[in-house]
């Protein structure tokens, strides 16, 4: 019990003083108790879709649902990993298994969508728009709680840590944009050959 | 975050039976009562949902729990299978699970056949045929769907549906052709080339070395023997009796009274009524009207066809792309289709 509600501590400090959790971190980086944080938030976003998915039920919720936490838990190593780098070479000094837990709380910002969800389900049945917006609402809780993360565990400025939180994105969107012009440009050969 | 406020602790049952230790204790008083509200409204979230979920979803499947499209699903639990058979019949040159040609009719018609919703399916025929494996390909798959899924299948002609596409309708539960439509042709065929002359005038000679002596039957470099020629009319005349057995089953009409319809001449799809090779002269509405009607379905029905959007982009990107962007009609396509196959064919020659 003692070790659930030092936890909960944890969370509560997360969410109202970062530095004193993040101190608590780097002290001595819950690993399992991260773990845990980035499966809460796969559990989340899998249910809330499963909520509002018409006709949906657990049995076909399963798959999605171990996807999801499977989903939160590699991505986050991922991350980490590269947010580590990046902030190592912005002058951060920091531990990666303390921002791998950090970030692992980050993601409790999509437990938002669950109770969201469900107040959509209940107040407007019947209507998928809100669940977007909750979606944005949630990523953007998500990603804020990340910027701070990295701010708080690596002692750089917040413009730094947004640069390394947002780094890795772009990189993805250019890496997406370089992808779909490869694949364009190989439709239109394979249309030229069949036409010479 | 407003999450400031709340100084005072109020009686909690939730916190107060979790009794905080003391290392809990000495975090600020003012705020463990939240986190511990938030906690367990997070677990009282995750515990309606688990009950949502697991039990049965009627409400939710209603038309007003869903969007248009899922809706419409719903409303109607029933549909019709619509699947095309466009163009010359012959098996993919891909190896892959997204090829075209017979492959991909009978993953369509399979993967209608699963669907619970789908009563009855539409096999949308305009095809003149094509070799023989492919179209007795298809033919099992249809008959499967009848038998084993007891799922009836309508045939629907579109401007030609000779040979094979008439092969893959015998097996179905009903023709409907429109009147024009150009249908029979009840037959096989096997193509050989000879280019001796040719050869012999670019001064080319191709000798071959063989186990034995029919090892290259079908040459294109010397003229067919009266052996050979009696080995490949075997060939053809056993494939013939398979597509007569077909039709004669499919149809009810006694072999005898087919094989004068059977020597490979073409019908009008009235013309074809009249020799009872079709059931009814109609369109695609009333094709499906008519699978609905076999499948037991009241009312208009949902028709879902089965279009496997990857498939194209995958055979793209599978490299065996050639000709076949182009379409069937395209000269590259049908030069292929038609010289490149070595095999027996149930497929009308124009």
């Amino acid at each position: 019990m003692t070790a659930i509600a030092s936890r909960i501590e944890l969370i509560e400090d997360f969410l109202l003083d970062a530095p004193r959790a993040a101190e608590d971190v780097r002290r001595q980086p819950p690993l399992l108790a991260g773990l845990g944080a980035y499966l809460l938030g796969g559990l989340s976003v899998a249910l809330a879709f499963a909520v509002l998915q018409p006709g949906g039920a657990l049995g076909g919720a399963w798959p999605f649902l171990t996807l999801s936490c499977l989903w939160h838990v590699f991505s986050g190593a991922v991350m980490t990993a590269l947010l580590h780098l990046i902030a190592d070479a912005l002058g951060g000094q920091g531990r990666a298994s303390s921002l791998f837990v950090l970030l692992g709380l980050s993601d409790l910002g999509w437990a938002l969508l669950l109770p969201a969800a469900l107040l959509s389900r209940a107040l407007l049945p019947g209507s998928l728009w809100p669940f977007p917006l909750m979606f944005l609402f949630a990523g953007t809780v998500t990603l804020l709680l990340r910027i701070r993360s990295v701010k708080d565990n690596y002692g750089i400025g917040l413009g730094r840590a947004w640069l390394a939180v947002l780094l890795p994105y772009a990189a993805l969107f250019v890496l997406s944009l370089l992808g779909l012009a490869l694949a364009t440009w190989g439709v239109v050969i394979q249309i030229v050959k069949a036409f010479s | 975050m407003s999450m400031e406020e709340q100084p005072q602790q109020t009686p909690q049952p939730a916190a107060g039976d979790l009794a905080v230790p003391a290392a809990a204790a000495a975090a600020p008083p003012r705020r463990r009562g939240l986190i511990w509200t938030l906690v367990a409204l997070y677990f009282a979230s995750v515990a309606a949902a688990a009950l949502i979920l697991a039990r049965p979803n009627k409400e939710s499947a209603s038309p007003r729990g869903m969007n248009k499209a899922a809706a419409l699903l719903a409303a109607h639990k029933e549909a019709v299978g619509w699947v095309s058979v466009s163009g010359a019949i012959y098996q993919s040159e891909s190896a892959g699970p997204w090829g075209h040609g017979s492959q991909a009719v009978v993953r369509r018609l399979k993967n209608l056949a699963e669907r619970k919703e789908v009563k009855a399916i539409v096999l949308d025929i305009n095809s003149p045929g094509g070799s023989v494996g492919a179209v007795q390909e298809i033919y099992a798959q249809i008959q499967r769907v009848r038998k084993e899924k007891n799922k009836p299948v309508v045939a629907l002609f579109g401007d030609v549906a000779a040979s094979g596409g008439y092969y893959l309708a015998a097996a179905c539960n009903q023709i409907v052709a429109h009147p024009g439509t150009l249908t029979g042709s009840i037959g096989v065929i096997f193509h050989v080339t000879n280019i001796e002359g040719l050869f012999s005038k670019l001064g080319i000679k191709a000798e071959a070395i063989k186990s034995g002596k029919m090892k290259d039957i079908g040459s294109m470099t010397r003229p067919m023997t009266k052996e050979e020629r009696e080995l490949l009319q075997g060939l053809i005349d056993d494939a013939y009796a398979q597509f007569l057995k077909a039709v004669s089953e499919g149809r009810r009409i006694p072999e005898e009274a087919l094989k004068p319809l059977a020597d490979g001449r073409i019908f009008t799809g009235q013309q074809a009524l009249a020799q009872k090779l079709v059931d009814e002269l109609g369109d695609s509405e009333r094709a499906l009207e008519i699978a609905a009607k076999l499948g037991g379905i009241t009312g208009k029905p949902m028709v879902i066809r089965d279009a496997e959007s990857l498939s194209n982009l995958m055979q793209l990107l599978d490299g065996s792309f050639s000709g076949r962007i182009l379409g069937e009609a395209a000269l590259l396509g049908r030069m292929k289709d038609e010289w490149a196959f070595n095999g027996l064919e149930y497929r009308w020659r124009q």
